[in-house]
């Protein structure tokens, strides 16, 4: 596969970026400022991911967090993605809530074969589509 | 069920009147139905007088090419006239060129109206949406006349039997005429619509889409972002450009800079619109 260059989606910058498409390969969107989105608006995103190929980025599943992932927000992730239709979706495999806490911060997971299975498990009910990849483990950021 | 025919005057009037509301709102949710798809790869959003054109035809493409003309400073405005100081030539856009070409001599810029050379330039953004299936083609025009036809048939057929039935009852049939009259031109301005349903939702969702730049028009400064200014132009009127900085957008073109056409609300991005992989969940990218 080529390299490909892309940048994030931005609102305010939808002129830069709708304006200037044959430098563009494809777009990012945190599918986390989607989740609360209408009708309306996700058709828009349709829309965009006619013009451009887009890749749905999500930080707050929270796939290796010690909580299940909260079915509102898979729920949410399948509108976005069946609105999107994007090339691929993923999602950080990092630590992000516990306790009903959020912690705002993509934390690094415990490294220990609990969290390898959880995030296994919790990887398995989120069959959304063909596309999910999980990106990096949290602790390889730091 | 009584005979409609034998209803009283008002009574009758009110049937007919709810029946034709009935059937406008069938001739446009169907046809929005039959014309709706999702958005397919191959509009060039970028194109700001493709947009413009979509949204108003060959008038609004030219309001759009006059005014980034003169944002990018290669038309000037004199008077209530405008014309191009020095002459400009190699303009990429054909109907840039053309519109620059109008203006070599000082002249209302309301002449680029109908100008048969500007509207020939956009010829190619009408075959390009109509291949989309943005604006209506051959095709879907006469789609549209079968589904008004019928509809038109039955309520013409029904006013003719009642105003028959009125006068051989030597009753008043004056207003069940208006009435027929008004519903006959409704229906006809509504039947066919400039837009397809697709093209109409595409430009819905550009509004959607380009909400932000809308929301910070009063930040753009004549001359600093062409692009911008033009998709701002394009997509939702030249109303949408603030008065302030752009006086002269009132002054050429008053009755298009009157108003901003659409809500142009923002886009669904919640609250975490911040930069970065930021959104909910903190850290990041």
């Amino acid at each position: 596969m080529n390299d490909r260059v892309g940048i994030g989606w931005r609102p305010e910058l939808a002129a830069g970026i709708l304006g200037q498409l044959d430098r563009v390969d494809l777009v990012e969107v945190i599918a986390d400022d989607w989740f609360d989105a209408g009708r309306r608006e996700l058709r828009a995103l349709g829309t965009l991911g006619a013009q451009v190929p887009v890749i749905l980025h999500g930080v707050s599943l929270g796939l290796a967090s010690s909580l299940p992932v909260d079915t509102r927000r898979l729920t949410a992730m399948a509108r976005i993605v069946n609105a999107a239709r994007p090339e691929l979706w993923s999602e950080h495999l990092a630590f992000v809530r516990a306790g009903g806490r959020e912690i705002g911060h993509l934390a690094a997971p415990p490294r220990s074969s609990a969290t390898v299975d959880g995030a296994a498990d919790r990887r398995q009910r989120a069959p959304i589509g063909k596309y999910c990849d999980l990106d990096r483990p949290a602790w390889e950021r730091s | 069920m009584s005979n409609p025919l034998d209803f009283r005057g008002p009574e009758f009037l009110l049937f007919y009147a709810a029946l034709g509301i009935t059937a406008l709102v069938w001739i446009v949710y169907s046809q929005r139905r039959s014309e709706q798809a999702r958005p397919r790869r191959g509009l060039d959003v970028s194109d700001p007088y493709l947009i413009a054109y979509l949204r108003g035809g060959a008038n609004e493409a030219g309001r759009v090419a006059c005014v980034s003309l003169i944002d990018r400073g290669l038309l000037v405005i004199d008077d209530d006239t405008v014309h191009t100081e020095p002459r400009v030539q190699g303009l990429k856009p054909p109907i840039e060129q053309e519109v620059a070409n109008l203006f070599r001599e000082a002249r209302p810029a309301s002449d680029l109206f109908d100008d048969p050379a500007v509207t020939q330039a956009c010829e190619p953004y009408d075959q390009e949406l109509k291949r989309l299936g943005l604006l209506p083609d051959d095709a879907t025009v006469s789609a549209r006349r079968q589904r008004l036809i019928p509809v038109l048939a039955l309520m013409l057929a029904l006013a003719l039997a009642k105003i028959w039935v009125g006068l051989a009852r030597h009753r008043p049939v004056g207003f069940l005429i208006l009435l027929t009259a008004g519903f006959v031109i409704f229906a006809l301005k509504l039947y066919n619509p400039r837009q397809t349903g697709k093209g109409s939702a595409l430009i819905a969702d550009l509004r959607q889409l380009f909400g932000r730049l809308k929301e910070r028009a009063g930040t753009l400064r004549p001359g600093s972002a062409p692009s911008e200014t033009a998709l701002l132009a394009a997509v939702f009127g030249l109303g949408a450009l603030p008065r302030e900085k752009f006086p002269w957008a009132r002054q050429i073109f008053p009755k298009a800079s009157r108003g901003s056409s659409g809500s142009g609300c923002g886009v669904g991005c919640g609250s975490g619109c911040g930069g970065g992989c930021g959104g909910s969940g903190g850290g990041g990218d």
